[in-house]
């Protein structure tokens, strides 16, 4: 009982970091504003003096397209000109496939828990 | 040698499920869940119905631009969604189509291996037969509403469909002209023939959900809900199908405005709008849920109807060959029965009822026990304290007979 | 580990016993019947006594209590996999009775350690006889 619980914590906790990270990841390729639009922060920062401003800069650029990782998460940002997936809508059913392929995992990993957390029977202590 | 054939397909059932029991362990293992699996798929099926027929409009002019418009792409969009503005459209829409239209695969595929599952157990015949028609009818209603759905987006394959449905029925001798009239509504098809088709789809989903009453009817404490991973398997499934095939309409402009379409997707995507009087040639559609389209295709008309009438009498006659001794039905001996409902409770076949005793009786229940549903498992023998019911070929006391001398007999 | 009373004669002592153990094996879950002898006891192990019935649901708490009474070391249920009885329920009902979450319940003074619980398929012979194996090690201390 115990293994199970600790087993099916860590699958729970994992499968609610993969999903907030695909959930989020995924929203923040669709906006379309908050990639070509003024940034959420704008009221704030707008109040910052410019040396403020290039600090916070380092750690969390002014427009989402600007985050190191945006590239690898969302085919948007390369080539010439930023494409929002409002010009090739094909794009925007990946959402739909990696939440079932989100499901299909964590499906995997409810039988991988029951499956290493099986009565094993052996003969002799 | 009809026994012998199906203890042989036993054999070969258990063996494969053996190899998934070893993976998954018995609790998580999918195949044990056959008949939850289609109810569960049901659940999302009824779930997007409701939510597309908010927009679907019946007519002929106006059902394919309201299912366009249920799944417009792109799926979010920018501006506000109008009804008014035709190039706009629901948001997510084309996701609930897909849920939707994979759904009905899914479930029209997960009836078939339970119904193969159930014959393959010889889990259907004697006792069992009530379930098992059901079962048959309940197919045929989930085909029967699988193919009106495809009728309703009304697109060129729509049209083909319906036009060989209507010679189809139209075949059948002396009432077929007139059936064929009330499945179109009329003797041509107007918009009468959406609104038909519109009834026998929303109509026939709720008469599902009656029948899959009576098919439970007889069964206690039915198994409705798969396990938490065979939930999460089926319907992460259908996402990966709605995510990997867009379910929407693919005309020739939207294949010019967006080369990565492959003119595959149209295979199982809807196509442009019907044209009343032109039939396409090349019909595409799923021939594991159209298989009565495909009989047609191939065999004609009457090769058709020969092969699914034949089928279903066959289907229908399962049940009651080879027939079984049906010589140890449980009996209630009345002297000792009070009433206490632990028979009744455990019956797994509602075999077992509890009526009143004539008054005066020392106690005020007694169980009887109906014949033609006892399957002769003893299960209530072990519920019960008192030795009160018996299956007459071998009694308790046989039984405890048997383990004083088992005892006796020493190593 | 009781200590024997020296003046009491040896053959008095528990160990020269043998151990026996009786099984109620459903006959739709394990090839029972190919895996007995004439006098009802496996194969692989004379000292299993079986009692064979149509389905493990049959099994009354107060049969296995009887056994144990009667002289058993132990005694167990073998029924269908779970999610594959035969009848639907009959290995649920007697896994219930003997958790004592249905009625009739295996009594509470009935000691659990001596009663063993196994539920498997047609095909599943070997990993029945270790199961079986591992239930009488931990079952019968000698």
């Amino acid at each position: 009982m115990k293994a199970r619980d600790t087993f099916g914590t860590i699958f729970l906790v994992v499968g609610i970091v993969l999903f907030y990270f695909i959930g989020s990841t995924s929203i923040a390729s669709e906006l379309d504003d908050i990639l070509h639009g003024p940034p959420l922060t704008e009221p704030v920062r707008s109040k910052l003096s410019p040396e403020t401003n290039q600090m916070i800069d380092k750690v969390l650029p002014k427009k989402v397209s600007e985050l190191p990782y945006i590239d690898q998460i969302s085919r948007m940002t390369t080539g010439e000109a930023p494409k929002s997936t409002n010009d090739d809508p094909f794009q925007q059913f990946n959402i739909v496939r990696w939440m079932g392929w989100a499901l299909i995992i964590a499906a995997l990993a409810d039988i991988g828990t029951a499956y290493l957390t099986r009565v094993k029977y052996s003969a002799g202590e | 040698m009809y026994r012998k054939f199906l203890s042989l397909l036993k054999n070969i059932t258990v063996s494969f499920e053996k190899m998934i029991n070893f993976l998954t362990t018995q609790e998580h293992n999918p195949l044990y869940f056959h008949g939850a699996i289609p109810l569960y798929i049901f659940w999302f099926l009824i779930f997007s119905g409701i939510l597309l027929w908010m927009y679907y409009i019946p007519t002929l002019e106006r059902a394919w631009s309201s299912v366009n418009y249920i799944s417009a792409l792109p799926i979010i969009q920018k501006g506000t969604v109008s009804l008014a503005d035709p190039a706009s459209g629901i948001p997510y829409g084309s996701i609930i189509r897909g849920i939707h239209r994979y759904g009905a695969a899914g479930m029209m595929i997960a009836t078939i291996l339970h119904m193969l599952r159930v014959y393959f157990t010889d889990r259907h015949r004697s006792w069992r037969w009530f379930p098992w028609i059901t079962g048959v009818a309940l197919l045929v209603l989930v085909l029967f509403v699988g193919i009106t759905g495809y009728l309703l987006v009304w697109d060129n394959r729509a049209y083909a469909l319906t036009v060989w449905t209507q010679s189809f029925i139209a075949a059948i001798p002396l009432i077929g002209a007139s059936l064929s009239n009330f499945f179109i509504a009329g003797d041509v098809i107007t918009d009468y023939t959406l609104i038909r088709f519109f009834f026998f789809h929303v109509g026939g989903a709720a008469l599902i959900f009656v029948l899959m009453w009576t098919h439970f009817i007889r069964l206690k404490y039915p198994v409705v809900t798969p396990s938490r991973s065979t939930n999460f398997l089926v319907l992460g499934f259908i996402l990966v199908a709605a995510g990997a095939i867009p379910a929407i309409n693919i005309t020739q402009e939207l294949i010019a405005k967006y080369p990565s379409l492959s003119d595959q997707a149209a295979y199982i995507a809807s196509d442009a709008p019907a044209n009343i009087g032109s039939l396409v040639s090349n019909v595409r559609y799923d021939v594991w849920y159209m298989f009565p389209y495909y009989l047609i295709e191939k065999l004609g008309i009457t090769g058709a109807w020969w092969v699914l009438g034949v089928s279903t009498i066959l289907l229908i006659v399962a049940p009651f060959y080879p027939k079984d001794r049906r010589d140890n039905i449980a009996e209630v001996i009345e002297a000792k029965c009070t009433g206490c409902t632990f028979c009744s409770l455990d019956c797994p076949f509602e075999a077992i009822t509890m009526q009143d005793r004539a008054p005066g009786s020392k106690f005020k229940l007694i169980a009887v026990v109906q014949e033609a549903r006892c399957s002769e498992c003893g299960i209530c023998v072990g519920a019960c304290p008192f030795q009160a019911i018996e299956l007459p070929n071998m009694d308790s006391k046989a039984i405890d007979g048997d383990v004083l001398a088992l005892l006796k007999q020493g190593v | 580990m009781p200590t024997l009373n020296p003046e009491v004669p040896p053959t008095a002592s528990t160990e020269s016993k043998p151990k026996v153990v009786v099984g109620f094996v459903c006959e739709r879950s394990i090839p029972i019947q190919e895996m007995i002898d004439q006098q009802k006891a496996l194969h692989d192990d004379p000292s299993v006594k079986i009692v064979i019935l149509p389905c493990s649901g049959m099994v009354k708490p107060s049969q296995m209590e009887l056994a144990l009474a009667q002289g058993a070391d132990a005694t167990f249920v073998c029924g269908c996999a779970m999610g594959d009885c035969h009848y639907r329920t009959g290995n649920i009902m007697i896994k219930e009775r003997i958790e004592g979450e249905r009625n009739p319940k295996l009594r509470k003074s009935t000691d659990r350690t001596k009663v063993g619980m196994f539920f498997f398929t047609m095909k599943d012979k070997r990993p029945f006889l270790e199961a079986l194996a591992k239930f009488k090690s931990l079952a019968i201390k000698s």
